[in-house]
């Protein structure tokens, strides 16, 4: 792509402190949110999450898409331990390829529009902000970070602020929620703290990621350190049986809360499933193909079965991206197919596309579950209740907010048109053609259709009950959804925005040629 | 063009002005009804100024449309584009003119003119195309808004006109409660019927596509790969134009498609007299005119690509259409003379000219099927093709004329049946005049318009008939002839019905009712003077209506003047005008013309002596010509039921809706909505144990693990029971434990 203005702009900037900037002006907009208060605090996180945005669209355009080395480092080293002969650096240490900007840019999407839609937070706003933008600052660390520690600092950071914004800021029942999701995650993450650790002792005694690649560890350390990140990265995918902290987590925490959780934090594990698995131990996650796929097609299928039998829409939401993420982790156990020896550039190409389609899922996802979650948060406002069977003949009394429920639904279920169908369609193409019974998770889109139109038919197209008051969703209130609806029809149609950032970063992956 | 414009103005005036008029509407009703009027006058200067520019254009005429495909989209400035894109233009104009008044009271005009102007712009996309994939989308164009146009009243209520002698149809698919759904149905049928033929159209283009490796007509012509050779050789070449010719007989209304033009009445009258009868049916005779225009030239240039693989087949030359051009020659004929006599019985105005318009379609058709035959004999074929072109232009005018006219009449009568109509010719002088100049031109009486273009079509039958071999030429001839017997007859049955005899009250009583309520209405909302009387007598329509229609008589009236440029245009010859006069005229009196211009006389006697005793003359009396019974009855009702073709159709269509709910009956609703219902039961029945499941035994588990912690910490709990003898006792207990156990270690025990 070609505009001229963008790129002189980029010539101009500094850019080689773009990610440092971007990571550390949430931190700062943290710190003066919080005495701020009120009114202060939501104009300045709107105004810092969209100028994060903007520098994430500028980010998108300065990146040289054409290596796979990374760009725009940045190292700032906090501390050594001597040790033995050497020292163990701590370091914060920053670098961006395709994959991380496409998240970058999503992460950056998906804080501005739950920002925007947390227009109903009417307690200790300040704090809300806060701890927001430190979450936000938490997002970037992860997809930024080429160091396994600053990794698991920043992986860390986003727990606690969104602990507290579940536990505090959710509905009847939070606490317990805010609870088991931090237990749930960090148990994830301790495991994956003491691998890390590991790593250093087994390793070449570096915490540098792209040192650990480059290396070659032993197959052993590889396997064991690839079922040490399916315990961290597994958990925030989820993938069965860790997902249980999602559904309560989801269902309890206020709408912004969902759409951060949904949007953006189930990507953390799907992007650490890339990055410090299929990136950093490919044969350690080559010999996990098998079962990760299949653990893959069935959490899929298991999903999207309990999502049918939900009432509440939220919940059936949650579930939906349980079902979805599922295709993230297929894309990247057939990803790591592609490691095994001799496999023939066809197969590879075929690996390639399923990856890509991990990636594009996860941007897809992010976007659309993000509407979903949004519109069902305001199903509470306009109808009083998010329990299906309680809402009924929301096109006739609620015809705005129906029409955005209805676009997401479709999206979400992959029509053709919206960003999913195209990353379901990527992962599929690849996975089917390297592992034909894969291609059972198919049955996963079936039965999502289903259960989709089933509750469009339930609570849109159904008569209205006299006696129930409904009342449309305000404007002020579709902006972020409608906003957010953008990316999912430009992306359906033209999915090369994405795919041109991240096809020759995963062909460099995979070890075939761009 | 003129004032140096680029050409494809004249296509984006009309398409583009189309989306202006629901804005202009915004402002202004007066200008948003003037709208169209004014661009279609504006295209229509620039269409006369192409006259001047045929074969040598002045600037660029060729603009890339899809690079990658090769194709480009060009104008085409030869004489048969030209004279149809001034038709076609100057006849829209007249009737946008027509229309601000005559639909000044409707509602939704908005969607009317809309429809009325992309209308236009379609019918000249399809006539200047070069390309003939643009052609065709001219030509699709033109489909929808004839669809739109035709069931404009779809929200009418009220239940339907009822004629005085109705045919009852025991189909359910012909039984209509309002006229709003009788409307509706009339324009998804002529869109139906026309889309089985443009179905086949498509896939002839295509087939043609493969073999010529263009689109353009003139890169046709060149023949440049020697595609006529070669799909002559392989049989395609038939086939290939048949599939094309099929599109066109769905446009023109030909045999066996001709069903949708009648029901086609249903809309506007402006939209009949324009698009149904002057317009967009002659669609198809020009795309023929123009394939018979491209085959001549390139049958008549030997594929010189140089060094073609099928160079050894170059002897093949435009022989090979023969039998393409007799399936349209008789496809024509049978039109011809099947369609007007359909028209002898028909009791609805607009219905009665329909029929003519599809039989002088046939005529043209057969015009084209003729001159192609006397080519394919090596005789020449442009004097034929010429008298086709001159009736289309003759048609156009006489019968938008006659439309235009008659919708007056419906406009000022409130009803579209001649047996409700009587005695108009003293409440309408001026209609009544004009409409005797477009039924003599329709007839074929000397000097109007219609007669030279028709009688020149008889004409070369005849010579078709003598010159060719085959006698199926003489069948022509004769289905010429009778249809112009046919015509003369039902022209002056119209006449005489309608204008002469006593004036009927029958139209009054049937909708007086909800007149005095229109009137009662009009009267409170004060609208335009002109309404407010329409109830006392019926009268001649005002200048916007009135002044179109004088401007198409007169060209009926003169059009010999004018046949001659028209003749010198498309032939591009440069005889002087008093030459071609001449011969016009000694044609008609010398041998061999004057044998088939004494037949077509007799003809004409004898459909017309019949027509005027019985309806003019005997307009007083009461018409007995048809007995109850007997065997004119049985023939009068088999042409009023239109030769049972139609009903045929939708008896056909009736069965197959009827097996269709069959299977859904049987079939579909019982196997495989079974199949449906139960795996979408089976799948809620899954779920919900998958949903117990998940949240009893995997979060349960987890869940468990917490419970039973807590609850494990809480039974410790137990032991800090703050009573301090316990502590002492657990105390002293220890002690000793340890003391015994120093004992062994220390090996004492």
């Amino acid at each position: 792509m070609q505009f001229n203005f963008i790129d002189n702009l980029i010539a101009m900037l500094p850019m080689e402190y773009i990610l440092p900037v971007m990571l550390f002006l949430p931190v700062l907009g943290a710190f003066i949110a919080y005495p701020l208060g009120k009114r202060g605090a939501r104009a300045l996180t709107l105004l810092i999450t969209a100028f994060e945005l903007v520098l994430a669209i500028l980010l998108a355009f300065a990146i040289d898409t054409s290596t796979d080395a990374m760009s725009y480092s940045w190292r700032f080293v906090m501390g050594t331990i001597p040790f033995g002969g050497a020292s163990a650096n701590l370091q914060i240490l920053l670098g961006v390829d395709g994959i991380s900007v496409a998240m970058i840019f999503l992460s950056n999407l998906v804080v501005f529009v739950a920002a925007l839609n947390s227009n109903h937070i009417h307690k200790s706003e300040g704090l809300y902000y806060a701890f927001f933008l430190l979450q936000a600052t938490g997002l970037l660390g992860v997809f930024m970070s080429l160091d396994l520690i600053s990794f698991f600092i920043f992986w860390e950071l986003v727990l606690i602020p969104l602990f507290f914004i579940i536990g505090r800021w959710g509905e009847e029942g939070c606490e317990h929620a805010a609870v088991k999701f931090f237990i749930y995650t960090h148990l994830g993450s301790a495991v994956m703290l003491v691998s890390f650790m590991a790593l250093y002792f087994l390793g070449p005694g570096t915490f540098e990621m792209v040192a650990l690649r480059e290396v070659g560890l032993p197959v052993d350390v590889q396997i064991g350190f690839a079922l040490a990140v399916f315990m961290g990265a597994g958990v925030k995918l989820p993938v069965f049986p860790l997902h249980n902290w999602l559904p309560w987590a989801h269902v309890k925490a206020p709408t912004p809360g969902s759409v951060i959780l949904a949007g953006i934090l189930l990507k953390m594990g799907g992007y650490g499933f890339i990055r410090l698995g299929l990136w950093m131990v490919p044969e350690g996650f080559m010999h996990l193909s098998i079962p990760l796929a299949v653990l893959a097609v069935f959490t899929c299928i298991y999903a999207a079965f309990v999502a049918l039998a939900q009432t509440d829409l939220k919940s059936m939401v949650a579930y939906t991206s349980i079902n979805h993420m599922a295709w993230v982790l297929l894309g990247v156990a057939i990803g790591a197919f592609a490691f095994q020896a001799g496999v023939t550039p066809d197969i590879r190409a075929a690996a390639s596309l399923a990856v890509q389609g991990a990636v594009f899922m996860m941007v897809s996802h992010g976007v659309i579950i993000s509407v979903m979650f949004i519109m069902a948060g305001q199903l509470t406002y306009a109808a009083g209740s998010r329990e299906i069977p309680e809402v009924q003949g929301l096109m006739a009394k609620a015809p705005r907010l129906s029409a955005v429920l209805i676009l997401a639904s479709f999206a979400a279920f992959g029509l053709p048109g919206f960003s999913g169908f195209i990353a379901e369609a990527l992962v599929l193409f690849g996975s089917v053609s390297i592992y034909i019974w894969s291609g059972l998770i198919a049955f996963g889109i079936f039965v999502t259709v289903g259960y989709l139109l089933w509750t469009l038919n339930r609570i849109v197209f159904s008569d209205p009950d006299p006696e129930k008051e409904v009342v449309d969703a305000p404007w002020s209130d579709l902006i972020a959804p409608i906003l957010m609806m953008v990316p999912v029809l430009v992306l359906g149609f033209w999915p090369d925005l994405i795919l041109n950032m991240v096809t020759p970063v995963v062909n460099f992956m995979l070890g075939g040629v761009p | 063009m003129l004032l140096g414009l680029p050409y494809w103005l004249i296509l984006v005036i009309p398409l583009g002005g189309s989306l202006l008029v629901p804005l202009a509407g915004r402002f202004s009703e007066r200008m948003r009804d003037w709208t169209p009027a004014i661009l279609m006058g504006i295209t229509m200067v620039l269409s006369w100024s192409l006259l001047l520019e045929i074969g040598n254009p002045e600037t660029q005429t060729s603009w890339t449309w899809i690079a990658v495909l090769g194709l480009n989209f060009e104008i085409l400035l030869d004489p048969l584009s030209v004279v149809m894109a001034v038709l076609a233009s100057t006849l829209c104009f007249l009737i946008y003119v027509y229309s601000t008044e005559y639909m000044a009271h409707e509602g939704d005009r908005d969607r009317f003119f809309f429809l009325m102007l992309a209308f236009g712009g379609g019918m000249l996309t399809l006539v200047l195309s070069n390309n003939l994939l643009i052609a065709f989308i001219g030509w699709e164009i033109m489909g929808f808004c004839s669809y739109g146009l035709i069931g404009f009243w779809s929200d009418r209520r009220n239940p339907m006109e009822v004629e005085l002698d109705p045919i009852v149809y025991k189909n359910p698919l012909l039984q209509f409660e309002t006229e709003g759904q009788y409307n509706t149905h009339c324009g998804t049928k002529a869109f139906v019927v026309t889309r089985i033929g443009d179905a086949f159209m498509l896939g002839g283009i295509l087939i043609l596509f493969v073999f010529t490796g263009t689109f353009s007509f003139t890169e046709m012509a060149t023949n440049a790969q020697g595609w006529w050779q070669v799909m002559a050789s392989i049989g395609l070449l038939v086939p290939t134009f048949l599939l094309i010719f099929l599109g066109a007989i769905g446009k023109s209304g030909q045999a066996p498609l001709q069903v949708w033009l009648p029901e086609a009445m249903a809309g506007p009258t402006s939209v009949s007299a324009l698009i149904h009868a002057a317009t967009m049916v002659k669609a198809g005779v020009y795309i023929t005119a123009r394939f018979l225009v491209t085959m001549v030239e390139a049958a008549g240039s030997n594929g010189n690509s140089g060094g073609h693989v099928y160079s050894t087949l170059q002897a093949v030359g435009f022989e090979a259409a023969l039998s393409f051009f007799i399936v349209v020659a008789v496809i024509g004929g049978i039109t011809a003379l099947m369609t007007a006599t359909m028209g002898m019985v028909s009791n609805e105005l607009k219905q009665i000219l329909a029929f003519s318009t599809l039989s002088q379609l046939g005529y043209m058709m057969l015009a084209l099927g003729t001159g192609g035959i006397l080519e394919a004999n090596n005789l020449h074929f442009d004097y034929a093709y010429l008298s086709s072109i001159l009736h289309v232009v003759s048609h156009g005018a006489f019968k938008a004329l006659l439309f235009l006219a008659s919708g007056g009449v419906i406009h000022a009568l409130h009803t579209k049946y001649i047996s409700k109509m009587g005695g108009l010719r003293k409440h309408m002088r001026k209609t009544f005049t004009i409409m005797w100049i477009g039924i003599l031109a329709l007839a074929g009486i000397p000097p109007f318009s219609g007669f030279w273009s028709k009688d020149s079509i008889i004409e070369y039958t005849y010579e078709l008939a003598v010159h060719w071999t085959n006698p199926l030429g003489w069948i022509l001839f004769v289905f010429a002839v009778l249809a112009a017997a046919c015509t003369i007859f039902y022209s002056l049955r119209l006449m005489g019905i309608t204008f002469y005899g006593p004036p009927k009250e029958t139209h009054d009583s049937h909708d007086s009712q909800e007149s005095h309520e229109e009137e009662s209405e009009e009267h409170v909302e004060s609208e335009e003077e002109h309404h407010d009387d329409h109830h006392s007598d019926p009268h001649d329509p005002g200048p916007a209506m009135m002044v179109p229609l004088y401007l198409l008589a007169a060209f009926t009236i003169i059009a010999f003047v004018v046949f001659p440029f028209i003749q010198n245009i498309v032939l591009e010859s440069s005889q002087s005008w008093a030459e071609i006069m001449n011969e016009m005229i000694m044609v008609k009196l010398t041998m061999p013309g004057v044998v088939p211009f004494a037949i077509t006389l007799f003809a004409l006697a004898i459909g017309g002596i019949p027509g005027y005793i019985i309806y003019i003359r005997n307009a007083d009396r009461k018409n007995t010509i048809i007995p109850e019974t007997g065997f004119r009855r049985r023939i009068h009702n088999f042409l009023k039921h239109r030769w049972y073709i139609n009903e045929f159709y939708y008896w056909v269509l009736n069965k197959f809706l009827n097996a269709a709910e069959w299977y859904r009956v049987r079939v579909d609703n019982n196997i495989i909505d079974g199949i449906d219902f139960k795996s979408a039961d089976s799948a809620k029945a899954i779920s919900g144990r998958a949903r117990w499941f998940d949240d009893n035994v995997v979060d349960g588990f987890a869940e468990g693990i917490s419970t039973q912690s807590v609850a494990g910490s809480e039974r410790g709990q137990r032991a800090q029971t703050g009573v301090v003898n316990d502590y002492v006792g657990v105390i002293m207990f220890g002690i000793g434990l340890l003391v015994i156990i120093a004992l062994i270690t220390m090996g004492v025990i």
